[in-house]
């Protein structure tokens, strides 16, 4: 299953195809604040941008933690938000012709992983925990929550 | 949480047929929850905890469930906790299964040899 089409026109709406490809959603040092920085003037252009990137979860597993904790910043978003939407879409640019893969021949078979980050949250402290599930060679179902 | 989860996958699981027999494997990093879900002892200090989650320790009794320990690094679950560094997250990709697909409408899709290799390769 693959997004490869959406994804294409959602990079050409908001102008970043052919952008730097970068391996990884977010910048990993960079820790996303919800009070640092200057506010967006155009906050619905955030929000525009984060609805699509919601919608490209829906067969990338891998983009559900930094979409979550972006979507967080929607209220009031600022400009170090953008800058790490900016990279997401940059990561989805370079990860365009990602999906998931159900091989048929692997033995069906139901397995689980869970895991909790404790009070991993710079600004209120609270914990996100995620689990996942597999049947046969990928996932099925997987939450992250904060 | 992810014990509810297991009961509602397998009744759906069973409605579209596919009955699941065996117990669900669920992988964990810490020791000490594993010991409680498992172990009928105990102590005054874990008190606190909460009835809803011995719904577990009932689903690990009746053997419905199996928690399994795993290391930080084959945890793929971290990467819907936080933001990983580029090796973990290539890594984690293709054991949740997503990787690189060719658009082929015909046919199947044939899996390459670096994309196979870590998928499931749970100990």
């Amino acid at each position: 299953m693959l997004q490869q089409q959406y994804a294409l026109d959602m990079l050409s709406k908001y102008g970043m195809v052919g952008c730097k490809p970068i391996s990884v959603p977010l910048d990993q040092n960079g820790k996303l604040s919800a009070n640092a920085g200057e506010v967006l003037e155009d906050a619905i252009m955030y929000k525009k941008i984060v609805g699509s990137l919601i919608y490209m979860t829906i067969t990338r597993p891998d983009l559900n933690y930094t979409i979550g904790l972006e979507s967080l910043f929607m209220q009031v978003p600022r400009k170090s938000h953008l800058d790490g939407v900016r990279h997401t879409l940059c990561y989805v640019s370079a990860t365009i012709d990602y999906g998931l893969f159900y091989e048929a021949s692997t033995k069906l078979q139901v397995h689980g992983y869970t895991y909790a980050d404790w009070v991993g949250s710079i600004s209120d402290r609270r914990s996100t925990s995620g689990f996942m599930f597999s049947f046969g060679s990928a996932v099925v179902m997987w939450s992250s929550k904060k | 949480m992810a014990a509810c989860e297991v009961a509602w996958l397998r009744k759906l699981l069973g409605d579209l047929g596919l009955h699941v027999d065996r117990q669900v494997v669920i992988y964990c990093d810490n020791l000490s929850s594993i010991q409680l879900a498992r172990n009928l002892v105990f102590h005054a200090w874990m008190k606190h905890i909460e009835v809803h989650y011995h719904f577990i320790r009932e689903k690990v009794l009746a053997s419905e469930i199996d928690l399994v320990y795993v290391s930080i690094e084959d945890q793929v679950a971290d990467i819907f906790t936080k933001v990983l560094g580029v090796e973990k997250h290539r890594r984690f990709c293709s054991m949740l299964g997503v990787m690189e697909l060719e658009l082929s409408l015909r046919g199947s899709v044939e899996m390459s040899s670096s994309t196979r290799a870590d998928t499931h390769d749970v100990p």
